[in-house]
């Protein structure tokens, strides 16, 4: 055999034992996750050394989404969409801005950057503990306008009982429409400068969805027998503040490293061609680092999705205002034992984080094909 | 040069200032409760300075979390040392070895970085309980380092693909094999990427809190559990939770603030963005 | 149509001055060629009259303008950069676009004179393209495309071709060259390649250690270099120097040959100095001459197809010939001399030329 083709083999079986591993406890180990969360496993015995299991098909989801004593999974999946929401734009906004601030390079940049990444070193358990204390209703955040000399907030940063934005959950599909219809539209205007024909596409698909929640409305089936109310709960607003207090740095740093890998003549070739500074940034610099944008709202999506620390931490786990599928798993699963229905939140929470990044990787290893 | 002071620069420095000031509130607001006496911790007065400097939360808490920062230790640097070492010489593999399908195989590998946790749990939990490893270190350790793997070979191989491939080639003209190369040329020129990793690892393993509390027993509860329960319990007063806040805080805001550029690099790294 | 003026222009970065006391007068329509080593100051220049960089002291004017403290997109130039700076998230026809719109044109005017930048350019085909998806060239016709849609009155280059192989550069300095042609506009070009320089310019700048050496047509500068520098600059392969003494005789260099004095037109008043002489014009032959003509061992020959080097030394010094093909016996010795009025004369002391006495 030649030198090189036993080297080949070395290479091989010096991965070999990773792709064993990445193979069990990744990709066996969700099949086994979607397996467990077609059967009935849980209650007393389930921690016995064989547990009893049957097969019951998709009920743990079908109960989930439109079962009585669920009503809890689904305020904390609405709360994980505002909660997403809320921290992708405050994160990726406030980031961009502190990294347009730096990019004018202060005196002192080196502090501010570290000032403004710190947190982002520390555990959620730790930031959380703080935080909880800072947004404790009469001390904290809530005394701050005193120094002003203003009336102190009183505010319920984690326990606050209101809704906004609040929907019925039996009229989910229509509501569904409804999103379609606004993302499309904007889809549409935005790439009406690039093409005309993919904007009015977009602009029909948008139409015709809202169309069919409005007349259709009625008609359209129910999710639930009974009316339930869901909404954006005012409590995961302290959270979602201690959040983008603690990730804000990350896009900073990834805008700011984009940033400095733009080149002086390109700032320049802006400067000639009559761009104002935020003409440079809005139209050149951000639109440049599209790739930066997209990996710092897939991490971030992936963060919010997950989030179970600093919830279990701020809160503790049992404040049903600020709660989210994440820790509702840990709760069903290891307090309630219900495994095979703690298996099915993880599923749903992984379905919703592999529709982003499932095209995100293929996207990167066609790139990487392509070079 | 003329220096311009004017309402613009000033503006743009008190902006400056008011997200400084954001930022550092929490750690002001941790210093001043963790050095105040229990009896002055108020709500109304809880951005006061201390009236009386009070070191004895710093030793109470480290007396309540030492067992914890022990396991933690332990914890981190095995699973940080682990996970560094197969990390590189996988991100050896996908750089200089590729072979048919060695890039899909790298994907799948990254898409073990984005799941969330919670899908793993169960048959981790499971698994780990069938192997007599459910309760202490070596099973979290060994958790640490499989599901370390994919940013950790994302990392070597980002790291890698900077050093030339004729390098490797003018080697291997001189004879030398897939081992040989690796330990004469790439792990010599690789200490700075064993130094991004293996911080970024650190920083991660210490500061994870899922699997801490799913997978072990209490007496090998790492640091972020012990203050979690710590903290949650409602009888403590506020100065020993954050006492204890900042010294869990502490190895990895020293990592950060000394070693700073290779954290930043780690973290620039795990975008995946090449 | 513009002039643009240079009065004691000076650049200083920090403490360090780089660009000292620059002065000069381009006339409206005039391709100028600023050139120089790397790192002489001349992109720094440039960028002053870009507006890219303050001026440390001194003024510029642009048509009559003073426009020191005016912000580039006001001063009516354009920029083509060596990297070609384009956008790479826009297709090169809102790269070329761009500027219009933030002039606020009518999108009417924007197409138009778009359309017409491509038909040029020979982009037409090209205009829905990202600029990664073309190749160097193509790149290269969009960074002066977008230079072309914004009409200004002063063209300005930084070294646009030093990034294209060697045929692509050649294809596109004559493209260049009409161009300038067509459009008459003043255009001022900056290089380290002299052969753009003699190529392309109406006038030459050339420019050493943040000052002006010269200015002139190519010829002038080709043919009377004010100082050791330009003529060593300029020319291709450059002028050989070689120290020399004053004697009674004529002019002994270092090996003891002595130059005949007879007809010679020598400085008189300086003892040490240094002659110049252009490859192209030492006189060369294989077969033996007498008085006024030195032995030379060829120590080798570089062959350039329309003609040839040779090397030798002169004492430490080294020698090029540059020869027109013909005779290619193995060639190893031969007899040179250098014809009395092609030497130039450089002061020992700064390299300056010396005046000759007139005879």
């Amino acid at each position: 055999m030649r030198e090189v083709s036993r080297d080949r083999i070395k290479a091989f079986l010096t991965l070999l034992p990773s792709i064993v591993l990445i193979g069990i406890f990744v990709y066996g180990f969700i099949g086994n996750t979607i397996w467990i969360s077609l059967t009935d496993w849980g209650g007393v015995a389930a921690l016995a050394e064989h547990p009893v299991k049957h097969f019951i098909g998709i009920q743990n989801y079908v109960d989930l989404f439109t079962g009585f004593l669920e009503g809890r999974f689904r305020q904390d999946m609405v709360n994980a969409v505002f909660y997403s929401v809320s921290l992708l734009a405050g994160a990726v906004g406030l980031g961009m801005f502190i990294a347009i601030l730096l990019d004018r390079k202060p005196k002192g940049e080196d502090f501010l950057r570290t000032v403004f990444l710190y947190p982002m070193s520390l555990s959620f358990i730790v930031s959380g503990t703080i935080w909880r204390w800072m947004l404790a209703p009469q001390g904290g955040v809530n005394i701050l306008p005193t120094y002003a000399g203003f009336k102190p907030l009183t505010f319920k940063w984690l326990s606050a009982k209101t809704t906004v934005l609040a929907f019925n959950w039996q009229n989910l599909l229509q509501i569904g429409l409804y999103l379609v219809a606004v993302i499309t539209i904007i889809i549409g205007f935005i790439v009406y400068r690039n093409s005309r024909s993919k904007s009015v596409k977009w602009l029909a698909i948008g139409a015709l969805s809202g169309l069919t929640a409005w007349i259709g409305g009625d008609m359209l089936p129910k999710a639930l027998i009974l009316e339930e109310i869901h909404g954006f709960n005012l409590a995961t607003l302290g959270i979602i503040m201690a959040t983008i207090w603690q990730y804000s740095g990350y896009t900073m740093a990834l805008y700011l490293a984009g940033f400095n890998g733009i080149s002086q003549d390109l700032h320049d070739a802006a400067m000639l061609d009559g761009a104002s500074t935020s003409a440079y940034y809005t139209h050149i610099a951000i639109p440049m680092l599209k790739p930066i944008t997209i990996s710092a709202v897939i991490i971030l999506s992936h963060i919010s999705l997950k989030m179970f620390d600093l919830i279990f931490s701020m809160t503790g786990p049992d404040n049903a205002e600020t709660g989210h599928p994440a820790l509702n798993m840990y709760l069903t699963t290891f307090r309630a034992n219900e495994f095979a229905r703690g298996a099915s939140i993880a599923i749903v929470l992984f379905l919703l984080a592999a529709t982003f990044i499932i095209p995100y990787l293929i996207t990167q290893y066609k790139q990487r094909r392509t070079r | 040069m003329k220096s311009k002071v004017n309402i613009k620069t000033v503006s743009y420095y008190a902006t400056l200032g008011i997200l400084v000031i954001f930022f550092l509130m929490p750690a002001y607001m941790a210093v001043v409760t963790a050095l105040k006496q229990p009896g002055d911790i108020t709500l109304p007065t809880s951005w006061d300075l201390p009236a009386t400097l009070n070191w004895a939360s710093f030793s109470e808490a480290f007396a309540m979390l030492r067992p914890n920062l022990v396991n933690s230790f332990i914890l981190t640097i095995c699973a940080t040392a682990g996970s560094t070492i197969l990390g590189s010489l996988n991100g050896y593999v996908f750089s200089k070895w590729k072979f048919k399908g060695s890039e899909i195989i790298f994907t799948l590998f990254l898409f073990g970085m984005f799941i969330p946790y919670q899908v793993i749990l169960i048959p981790l939990f499971q698994t780990l309980r069938a192997m007599n490893l459910y309760g202490g270190l070596p099973g979290l350790i060994l958790a640490h380092i499989v599901y370390g793997l994919p940013i950790t070979s994302l990392i070597f191989r980002n790291f890698y693909a900077q050093i030339p491939d004729s390098l490797i080639e003018s080697a291997r003209l001189d004879g030398a094999g897939f081992f040989s190369v690796y330990l004469k040329l790439v792990f010599p020129l690789s200490i700075p990427g064993f130094v991004v990793t293996s911080l970024w690892q650190f920083t991660q393993i210490w500061n994870e809190f899922l699997w801490a509390i799913t997978l072990t027993r209490h007496s090998e509860n790492p640091i972020t559990v012990g203050l979690a329960n710590l903290a949650g319990g409602q009888a403590v007063s506020w100065n020993l939770p954050m006492a204890g806040s900042i010294m869990a805080a502490l190895p990895v805001l020293c990592i950060y603030i000394f070693l700073g550029r290779y954290f930043i690099r780690g973290l620039l790294a795990g975008s995946v963005k090449e | 149509m513009a002039e643009v003026i240079l009065e004691n222009i000076t650049k200083s970065f920090g403490k360090t001055e780089v660009v000292h006391n620059v002065s000069a007068h381009f006339h409206d329509g005039e391709f100028i060629v600023i050139v120089g080593p790397s790192g002489c100051g001349k992109s720094t220049v440039l960028r002053m009259i870009a507006g890219l960089e303050e001026v440390s002291g001194g003024n510029i004017k642009i048509g009559d303008k003073l426009v020191n403290n005016l912000e580039p997109k006001d001063r009516r130039i354009a920029m083509v950069f060596q990297n070609y700076a384009l956008y790479p998230h826009m297709n090169v026809y809102n790269n070329m676009a761009y500027g219009l719109r933030l002039q606020k044109h009518s999108k009417v005017e924007i197409e138009r004179r778009v359309q017409e930048a491509a038909q040029l350019l020979q982009l037409g085909e090209y205009l829905q393209r990202r600029p990664r998806q073309l190749s160097g060239g193509q790149r290269q016709r969009v960074a002066m495309g977008r230079a072309l849609v914004r009409k200004p009155e002063v063209f300005l280059f930084d070294e646009p071709l030093s990034n294209l192989d060697a045929k692509l550069r050649h294809q596109m300095r004559v493209e260049l060259k009409k161009m300038h042609k067509n459009l008459g506009t003043t255009m001022i070009y900056v290089t380290h390649d002299q052969v753009e320089a003699m190529t392309l310019a109406d006038k030459i700048v050339v420019v050493n250690k943040g000052r002006i050496e010269q200015i002139g047509s190519p010829d002038e500068i080709y043919n009377a270099p004010a100082s050791m520098f330009v003529a060593g600059f300029i020319g291709c392969p450059p002028m050989n120097f070689l120290p020399a003494q004053h004697s009674n005789g004529g002019l002994s260099l270092e090996n003891g040959f002595i130059i005949p004095a007879k007809d010679l037109l020598i400085p008189s008043d300086t003892r040490q100095l240094i002659v110049g002489i252009r490859p192209e014009k030492i006189e060369f032959s294989h077969l033996q001459r007498e008085s006024g003509w030195l032995e030379v061992d060829i120590d080798f020959i570089e062959k350039l197809g329309s003609g040839k080097l040779l090397y030798t030394t002169i004492g430490p010094q080294q020698l090029i010939l540059s020869m027109a093909n013909g005779d290619d016996r193995h060639i190893t010795r031969g007899w040179i001399r250098f014809p009395a009025e092609a030497l130039y004369f450089f002061s020992h002391q700064d390299g300056s030329l010396l005046k000759v006495k007139s005879s």
